[in-house]
């Protein structure tokens, strides 16, 4: 894994760097989510505080859920019937002035709620608006019914149900029912008769007294007013009404019944509920708009309700028009977050505060003696609520429950927000870093190969230096500039140093030549003015010693010489397989007994050169090839087109080169193999070899034959049009390379 | 009357045994060691030849100075130059002091003295304006043997002593082969290489084609030598 890590670019790693930063955003999402999971909390224990605290107040208040507010027991059913408090006591004159106060409460019945219609019923011939009241001793009961035919009670018939009609239903608390029925043959005061059950035949003969109702015509239909005794109603009674519709005086048929109630069948009826109102004072002071207090009793029918469940969620400033520019491309860059991520509805609905039931199972587990707060999706599960509960005791028995429910929308709201910003901020601080760390990276990446590919073209592989100076481009005074700066002052260092080197020879050979002058002149003048010292052997190995010093001198200057010449050569067009011939041809006349062989390309093979060049250099290495050469065996001169270059070989049968000096060969001073007295070994005839193929833009290298033991020493020139393209070394060899 | 040479050298042992090589030819020598004292002699008494070292002391090229000097005084003073290097030779060409003749040391004093009499032989035939009666004809090519000079189609080339051995060799052949080592002889110096004899054909063919640019006489035979070409 380290190495993997150590084999990536530069641009690679601080890819990986960048990459590690989303770390922050991550960071920044699971605060949010933290700090909603800590707000949501408080908000519970809040919650939950406050109904314990509203339980605390209600504790021991019997009186509140006392059967005397008219709540009979009730097993839960959705049948129950509201009553509501009036303001004062209704006059049963047929007009509904009285009962303005409580209007809103009325509900409506049309076909949802038929018991039993014909298959032609249409719900705008008959249907019927109900509200339940009391005031002090009475409840009071308002019909007011929707019938295209009104058809009043014959006084003929017996059966009484062939008129239309109010029918209902007691069910006291041994279980036993009575059923009721309100006719009426005029408008005004109606008969009440006690029935049996199937609503025909009065079980009484005279009418029931106990409770008064008042039919009035009205435009579109009539209006019946009902006053019951509240002690009729006791507190373990049920009551369910019935209107029944005839529409043919004739058939006295039945046409449709609509019920209270849609459950309500002759086995059970629904009951009266009366909202507690003492409660509701009580309450009244905790009505806020953001929480809704329900108290339930202990059969989880809805006592009381206050508040509401708006959602105060934080204020989004408006956009104005002299924003900045800047902050206006913030602005929108939220909408765009906004149609990402999903944004808390400030609208939702949930328990209206009709609903006189509230099932759920945690308010179970309250009256049961728990206090619980929880969270639940609103009714459209736009958004959460949170519940708390809290019993309400009387002595040891649970009587209730107060339910405290808010919505979290504030707490989402602010989560969101929180959200929206750390998500737009970190895609542009991201995005920002991302784009400049990038910048920087590709920059330092650009300069840092380029100082790689100029350092790498300043220098030949043997180290003889090019290039002196790094271009400026890489200056400027960071880190990687003064590297540059230090390639440079290294490399004039070198090259200086290497001059030196270089030029050693050939100031040697200079300062020695003129003793030697001197020696060589001083010998001359012996020599005539004593001829007979001619003889002297003595004499003659002076004369040879001066001689062979004169070579190694010649020998040491010719490099030199050779650069200073090669500077003003002309390069014309020759073709190696005319001339390469003629050279062989005088090395058979100069070197006897030695046998050349000559293989040539099948065409003219021509290059830009210097004849003499070529001449001196294929001297040299013929001069070494015989140097090395065994007894006997032949040097070949091979001459053949390799790519878009051509080649120059001299093989030799004979000692094969160490690997050591290989590499050596053609620098200046480097020799090997055995020392003969007749010939000079200076190491410096490769080295004029390596001048002269530079000097043609080519490449020299030796290498180890295959076929025979024995060397073969190549020089590459590339050929015209060619000649710009930088040779690659083959892998086996090392050769100098030049631009 | 004995012919005075000067010799303008600043190594004091070669400048002594060129002193003594030459008078033991009956010359009368003039050994100076520097410029200054060379001017100086100059100035008193004019010698009749002058062999002038190129790097006199610290002065690199003290040598040219001097020649320009001597011009100055005797337009037709032979004058030798000793040079260290072939590529001094280009150099001294390109600076057309009208030098005779280039040696490079080492100096063989043998052919030394055979420069010094040539020289003074075509000093004088010049001086006395002789008949071209000993004039070779060869085609476009008129060599003079008594003035060593060479005239192609007309026109008198600028040539140094050796120069002109070197065509006269050549042109006394057309159509053989003239190897390096026959060139080197012919050159009357020691130690020449290969690519000295290339560097006087370069030179030689450049003044041909200042009078001439469709001179190609001289062809290269390559690894051997040199062939003028016949008619």
């Amino acid at each position: 894994m380290l190495r993997t890590l150590r084999t990536l670019s530069i641009r690679s790693k601080l890819l990986w760097i960048v990459l590690s930063l989303l770390v922050i955003p991550w960071m920044g999402y699971y605060y949010a989510l933290e700090m909603k999971r800590f707000l949501v909390q408080g908000q519970q224990d809040a919650l939950l505080l406050t109904a314990s605290g509203i339980a605390t107040v209600l504790n021991d208040r019997s009186d509140l859920f006392n059967p005397e507010t008219g709540v009979p027991e009730v097993l839960g059913e959705e049948n129950d019937l509201y009553a509501h408090e009036l303001k004062s006591l209704i006059q049963l004159d047929g007009k509904t002035a009285d009962w303005e106060s409580i209007e809103q409460y009325a509900s409506y019945y049309t076909g949802n709620e038929l018991l039993y219609c014909s298959a032609d019923y249409d719900p705008d011939s008959f249907s019927l608006k109900n509200i339940i009241g009391y005031f002090e001793n009475y409840l009071y009961a308002l019909f007011e019914i929707n019938d295209s035919q009104l058809i009043y009670r014959d006084l003929e018939r017996v059966s009484l149900d062939s008129s239309d009609q109010i029918r209902m239903l007691v069910q006291r608390p041994n279980g036993t029912l009575e059923h009721y029925l309100l006719l009426a043959a005029e408008p005004g005061r109606m008969s009440v008769f006690l029935v049996d059950e199937d609503w025909e035949l009065p079980l009484e003969g005279d009418d029931v007294t106990a409770f008064t109702a008042e039919m009035a015509e009205t435009e579109w239909g009539y209006r019946i007013e009902l006053r019951i005794p509240r002690e009729f109603i006791s507190y373990r009674s049920r009551i369910g009404f019935f209107v029944v519709d005839v529409d043919d005086a004739e058939t006295r048929k039945i046409a449709q019944i609509i019920s209270t109630s849609p459950e309500l069948s002759d086995e059970g009826a629904g009951q009266i509920l009366i909202t507690s109102p003492e409660l509701t004072k009580i309450l009244k002071g905790l009505d806020r708009p953001q929480s809704r207090i329900w108290i339930l009793d202990n059969l989880q029918r809805v006592r009381a309700v206050v508040g509401g469940l708006s959602a105060a969620a934080p204020s989004e400033s408006s956009i104005e028009a002299e924003e900045s520019f800047l902050v206006q491309m913030y602005r929108s860059g939220q909408k765009h977050v906004d149609n990402l991520l999903r944004r808390p509805p400030a609208q939702f609905t949930d328990f209206s505060p009709e609903v006189t039931h509230r099932p759920d199972k945690i308010f179970t587990t309250i009256l049961k003696g728990t206090p619980r707060v929880e969270e639940r999706p609103s009714l459209d599960q736009k958004t959460q609520i949170v519940v708390a509960g809290y019993p309400i005791k009387s002595g040891e028995e649970i009587m209730g429950a107060v339910i405290v429910e808010q919505s979290s929308h504030a707490i989402l709201a602010l989560q969101y927000q929180l959200l929206r910003s750390l998500t737009l901020v970190t895609i542009l601080v991201f995005f920002f870093v991302l784009v400049t760390l990038f910048i920087f990276a590709w920059r330092l990446t650009v300069r840092v190969r380029r100082l790689y590919n100029t350092t790498e073209q300043a220098i030949t592989a043997e180290g003889r230096v090019l290039e002196e100076k790094i271009p400026k481009r890489i200056y400027p005074k960071d880190e990687l500039g003064d590297l540059g700066r230090s390639i440079t002052s290294m490399l004039q260092r070198l090259s200086g140093y290497t001059r030196y080197l270089e030029g050693m020879p050939d100031t040697l050979a200079h300062e020695m030549n003129n003793p030697l002058n001197v020696v060589s002149s001083s010998l001359q003048i012996l020599e005539a003015d004593m001829p007979e010292i001619q003889k002297n052997k003595h004499m003659q190995r002076a004369t040879n010693g001066v001689n062979r010093l004169r070579i190694i001198l010649t020998n040491l200057t010719e490099a030199a010489n050779l650069e200073e010449a090669m500077r003003d050569e002309i390069k014309e067009p020759v073709d190696l397989s005319e001339i390469i011939p003629e050279f062989v041809d005088g090395y058979r006349s100069s070197h006897q007994g030695i046998q050349f062989q000559l293989q040539l390309p099948r065409t003219p093979l021509v290059i830009r050169s210097s004849p003499d060049h070529l001449a001196q250099m294929l001297d040299k290495l013929v001069d070494n090839a015989v140097q090395f050469s065994c007894e006997e065996k032949p040097v070949v001169v091979r001459i053949r087109k390799v790519g878009d270059c051509a080649e120059i070989s001299v093989l030799n049968e004979g000692p094969e080169v160490p690997e050591s000096i290989r590499d050596r060969l053609f620098d200046p001073m480097v020799s090997y193999g055995k020392t003969n007295a007749k010939h000079s070994h200076l190491g410096l005839g490769l080295f004029v070899v390596r001048l002269i193929a530079e000097y043609h833009k080519g490449t020299a290298w030796a290498e180890n034959r295959i076929d025979h033991q024995g060397v073969c020493v190549t020089v590459s020139i590339p050929l015209p049009g060619s000649e710009h393209s930088r040779k690659e070394p083959n892998l086996k060899n090392t050769h100098s390379t030049m631009n | 009357m004995s012919r005075t040479i000067a010799i303008v050298e600043d190594d004091a042992d070669q400048r002594e045994n060129y002193s003594d090589a030459l008078e033991s030819q009956g010359y009368v020598v003039q050994a100076y060691a520097n410029k200054k004292r060379a001017l100086e002699g100059f100035h008193q008494s004019l010698p009749d030849l002058a062999i002038l070292d190129i790097m006199l002391e610290d002065e690199i090229d003290g040598g040219f100075d001097l020649c320009r000097e001597l011009r100055h005084l005797s337009p037709k003073l032979p004058i030798i130059f000793l040079t260290a290097r072939d590529s001094d030779i280009d150099r001294v060409s390109g600076l057309r002091l009208d030098a005779w003749d280039y040696i490079t040391k080492p100096v063989n004093l043998q052919f030394l003295a055979v420069r010094v009499s040539s020289l003074f032989r075509i000093a004088s035939s010049v001086k006395s304006e002789s008949d071209y009666s000993s004039a070779l004809v060869l085609g476009d090519l008129e060599i003079d043997q008594n003035s060593m000079s060479i005239s192609w189609r007309g026109h008198l080339l600028h040539l140094t002593l050796t120069e002109f051995w070197l065509i006269e060799a050549l042109a006394r052949n057309p159509g053989h082969v003239k190897t390096y080592e026959a060139l080197m002889q012919t050159t009357r110096q020691s130690y020449v290489e290969k690519n000295t004899i290339n560097g006087y054909v370069r030179r030689i063919r450049k003044k041909f084609k200042e009078v001439d640019s469709s001179f190609s006489m001289i062809q290269t035979v390559f690894g051997v030598g040199y062939r003028w070409q016949p008619d």
